[in-house]
């Protein structure tokens, strides 16, 4: 019995197909009645996904008690169907379900379908009510100004938030669905006329292209659909946030939702993207700019401070201060490791400790904190098992890698300061110049849908760096990024 | 991808394989902080080297106080290099010369001459040129032993009074390495560097419990200034000589001199002036076959000390203090440059200006240089500017007298 067959004329027939091809789950509830008229029938839903009291008033109801009173029950049963459907069922969304297929995706999205006997066709019916988070706070992304709430888990809400900020005809929204086993919804919106045609075509091309089994969240679909796999560097980024999603449509970027994830993906987009807050355009330009240089500044130390460190150390020690040589070499004497492995050791410390914060349950969190800080810190330096500074270096690296606002960045951070490390600890500054060199040729070369990733810096477009390490106040910023939003440049009037 | 692990792979063999090349940990390193250079009784060179303890000498860890904060080995070799690697074999750690800020030579080593020493300095990397200089009259090497109070590392203190003072004492002749190369290379100029002496016992001041009293039995200070010829030392000129040394070739930068206000004859009546900022010009002329050297010299300063009765409110009163002033520094001048044309050696940078201003004549002035510079004339103008006269108009013993 292939699923994408028709729906037969007999009910019992249908109900029949319908519990071999579920195996006959007990969460999907058939109920077989005798309608007005004496006609039998079955509305079948899924128990859990569907509102009962609607079933119950605006499905059961009108059919066992309206007026389909002898005189206008219709010859055929085609006529019932349409009469069923027009003028009785109540409810605003109803469609007709011949193919069993279709039948199968509409009751897992909550609706109802309702059978007759002798139709070759169920009505579906909007009954969906589930349990589901309201709109929260982001818990990734918060700001201290600028609007707090979050997407949900459900992309009816999601849409419906970034409509409620973009009240444009231009607003354009297209699905698709994807996964085989999970059919997992899929939006792409953007802004027409301002997004870049080709960039939306290349989307939804990349999406067709998907063959997957599941879609669990906007991460897989990331990985399916971004232009380098082999990189540390995300060319994608992600939001929890409708306002940032709503700032990135209007530039002319595409978004694309994904039901049953929070998480928002946008692109394309450039490196510097992953260093703006939504918040840098909720607060005054001149401390969203000090934020922005800050933020950049905190990358380059929480990519190459421990690398620096060891370099200068043990190759160039020529190149500090003599006080401070002194100083290290002070706290270096007795320590029994080499500094290479004595960075590694705290650093590979610093992540166990942070994974471990993750993913333990919350009540021993202080006793994390507490082994962290107390014993790892502080004992390991009385016990001369590392040097102070060393520890200070660690620490440092690991705040500075909190300060990026997106994630992904700074994971790409923290791979590659291991890279480094091991370059330095081989080939000092050398080491460390090559790594760099290295790291700059990769990106120059990503590309994410099109646009090159150092956009504005290579290829060098002076008039979006208002927006880039800088953030003009708003009047002054009149165009969009080029690369983003080639059709409709301008954003507003020069004033 | 294959490719790329392939060029991966290839990357970590090679950083892999150079197995940490010159990579030396802080804990193997001697880090030395001054170093002394001797010539033996049989000619030989003796390298004297002050190694920094690093746990002792950093404060505050409480370990302080009960080691030395340096030691110093020395050693002795035919060849300076054979020295330096002869002391590799006394000490535990590698000797690290970067951060090394005093070199320190005796006049034995001045008089054999210093060529070799600056080829060393410019072959060797991790030697650096702005390492100061200084010249002993005795053997170099105790002077490393010295503890001082105030700093712990004693390198860095002789460091410290060479290049602070560089800004509030004119006493001073430029004494970085560099400079004296500079000098060297120089073949009309003579270079000039400064004595360390040791005041008192310097055998009771290098231990520990030296520190421990207010009274140090032994102290190090700056002293007279050493005049080279060609490489080889030529002679001594008194601290006093040489003052003029900084104004006429316009490193001075601060500076007080004191002057009589009323003249040589109220001996009692002196007055302090502190300078500012100064700035000196050389104007050489050559007349009828004779050498002319003008030196005009600006100077901006404060009057600091006074002990005459004078109505500093008006300005007349100041302009009257003008003289005297600039009388003594164009004495101190005149002195420097009569000091040095005896020892014919030009160290004021005369040659380099009649090389520009003449560069036809100075082909044939070079090749006696010495004999053209005993007999340069010449004059200094002075234009002083006083600025203030300090937080009180009148001067205090005007002010007392007005009370009776």
């Amino acid at each position: 019995m292939g699923q994408s067959e028709l729906l037969s004329h007999s009910l019992q027939h249908n109900i029949e197909t319908l519990q071999s091809l579920t195996g006959n789950s007990s969460d999907i509830i058939v109920r077989t009645f005798l309608g007005a008229g004496g006609l039998p029938m079955a509305v079948i839903y899924i128990n859990g996904l569907t509102d009962s009291a609607i079933i119950n008033d605006n499905i059961m109801k009108p059919i066992m008690l309206s007026g389909l009173s002898n005189e206008n029950i219709a010859e055929s049963s085609d006529d019932h169907f349409r009469i069923v459907r027009d003028q009785v069922v109540s409810i605003c969304a109803a469609g007709e379900i011949m193919r069993w297929d279709a039948f199968i995706l509409t009751i897992h999205n909550g609706n109802t379908v309702i059978l007759g006997d002798g139709w070759n066709q169920g009505i579906s019916a909007s009954t969906a009510k589930w349990e589901q988070r309201s709109v929260e706070e982001p818990s990734s992304q918060t700001v201290i100004r600028g609007p707090k709430e979050g997407f949900t888990e459900n992309i009816g809400i999601n849409v419906a938030l970034l409509r409620r900020k973009i009240k444009s005809k231009n607003l354009w929204k297209i699905d698709r669905r994807i996964g085989t086993e999970t059919q997992t919804d899929v939006c792409v919106m953007y802004l027409k006329g301002t997004a870049n045609d080709e960039v939306v075509a290349e989307v939804l091309e990349r999406l067709d292209r998907i063959q997957t089994d599941s879609i669990l969240d906007s991460c897989y679909l990331e990985e399916f659909i971004q232009d380098k796999t082999y990189t540390p560097f995300p060319t994608i980024i992600n939001t929890e946030r409708p306002d940032s999603v709503a700032a990135s449509i209007l530039e002319g970027q595409v978004a694309l939702l994904v039901d049953g994830t929070p998480f928002a993906l946008i692109l394309p987009v450039t490196f510097f993207k992953f260093f703006s807050a939504s918040e840098d355009y909720y607060q005054r330009f001149d401390i969203s700019t000090f934020l922005r240089i800050l933020r950049l500044g905190s990358f380059t130390v929480s990519m190459i401070l421990p690398s620096l460190y060891l370099a200068i150390t043990t190759f160039h020690q020529e190149m500090v201060p003599t006080t401070l040589l002194i100083s290290l070499a002070a706290q270096r004497e007795g320590v029994p490791l080499p500094a290479f492995y004595e960075a590694l050791l705290m650093e590979v410390t610093f992540e166990i400790l942070r994974e471990a914060g993750v993913r333990m349950p919350r009540a021993i969190g202080s006793a994390i904190s507490i082994v962290g800080a107390l014993v790892l810190g502080q004992a390991a330096v009385d016990a001369g098992l590392v040097s102070a500074a060393m520890v200070i270096v660690v620490s440092f690296t690991a705040i500075s890698s909190f300060v990026i606002p997106a994630s992904n960045v700074a994971v790409a951070a923290r791979l590659i300061r291991f890279m480094l490390m091991m370059l330095a600890a081989t080939l000092g500054l050398f080491g460390i110049m090559s790594g760099i060199f290295f790291l700059l040729i990769h990106l120059s070369s990503l590309r994410s849908f099109g646009v090159p990733y150092l956009t504005p810096i290579s290829p060098f477009i002076p008039s979006n760096l208002k927006d880039t390490i800088v953030r003009v106040p708003w009047k002054l910023m009149n165009t969009r990024p080029r690369l983003f939003a080639k059709n409709n440049y301008k954003r507003q009037k020069r004033r | 991808m294959r490719r790329s692990l392939f060029l991966a792979s290839v990357i970590i063999v090679v950083c892999l394989q150079t197995g940490c090349w010159s990579r030396v940990e802080l804990n193997r390193l001697g880090i030395i902080s001054a170093s002394s250079l001797d010539l033996s009784e049989d000619n030989q060179w003796v390298v004297s080297f002050q190694i920094i303890i690093a746990n002792s000498s950093q404060g505050g860890s409480g370990k302080n106080g009960s080691h030395s904060p340096v030691t110093v080995v020395s050693m002795k070799g035919s060849t300076i290099l054979e020295a330096l690697q002869k002391c590799d074999l006394e000490t535990p750690r590698h000797l690290f010369y970067s951060h090394n800020r005093v070199l320190i030579i005796s006049k034995r080593v001045a008089e054999r001459g210093i060529n070799l020493l600056m080829d060393y300095y410019l072959r060797n990397n991790q030697a650096r040129e702005n390492v100061n200089i200084l010249i002993t009259d005795g053997e170099a090497k105790p002077y490393l032993q010295v503890l001082t109070p105030l700093e712990t590392i004693p390198g860095n203190a002789i460091s410290n009074m060479l290049n602070d003072r560089l800004d509030d004492q004119p006493k001073m002749t430029l004494s970085k390495i560099y400079q004296v190369m500079l000098a060297l290379a120089n073949p009309t100029a003579s270079a000039t560097m400064r004595e360390l002496k040791l005041i008192g016992d310097g055998s009771k001041q290098q231990s520990l419990e030296a520190l421990q009293t207010t009274k140090n039995e032994g102290k190090l200070k700056l002293d007279r200034v050493a005049v080279f010829k060609g490489d080889k030392f030529k002679g001594w000129i008194s601290r006093v000589d040489s003052l003029g040394i900084p104004w006429i070739t316009n490193v001075l930068r601060s500076t007080d001199i004191p002057f009589y206000c009323n003249g040589e004859a109220r001996k009692d009546q002196l007055s302090g002036f502190y300078v500012e900022k100064t700035h000196s010009q050389l104007k050489p002329r050559i007349k009828d076959g004779r050498l002319y050297m003008s030196i005009h010299i600006k100077v901006k300063g404060n009057l600091k000390e006074t002990a005459c009765r004078l109505e500093l409110k008006k300005s007349k009163a100041l302009n009257h203090l003008k003289k005297p002033i600039e009388d003594a520094i164009k004495e101190n001048v005149n002195h420097t440059f009569l000091k040095l044309r005896e020892l014919k050696a030009d160290a004021l940078g005369f040659g380099d200006a009649f090389h520009k201003a003449y560069p036809k004549e100075w082909k044939k002035l070079s090749k006696n240089w010495e004999q053209q510079f005993a007999n340069i004339t010449m004059d200094v103008t002075v234009a002083v500017k006083i600025r203030r006269a300090g937080m009180i108009n009148d001067t205090f013993n005007m002010l007392s007298e007005n009370k009776d």
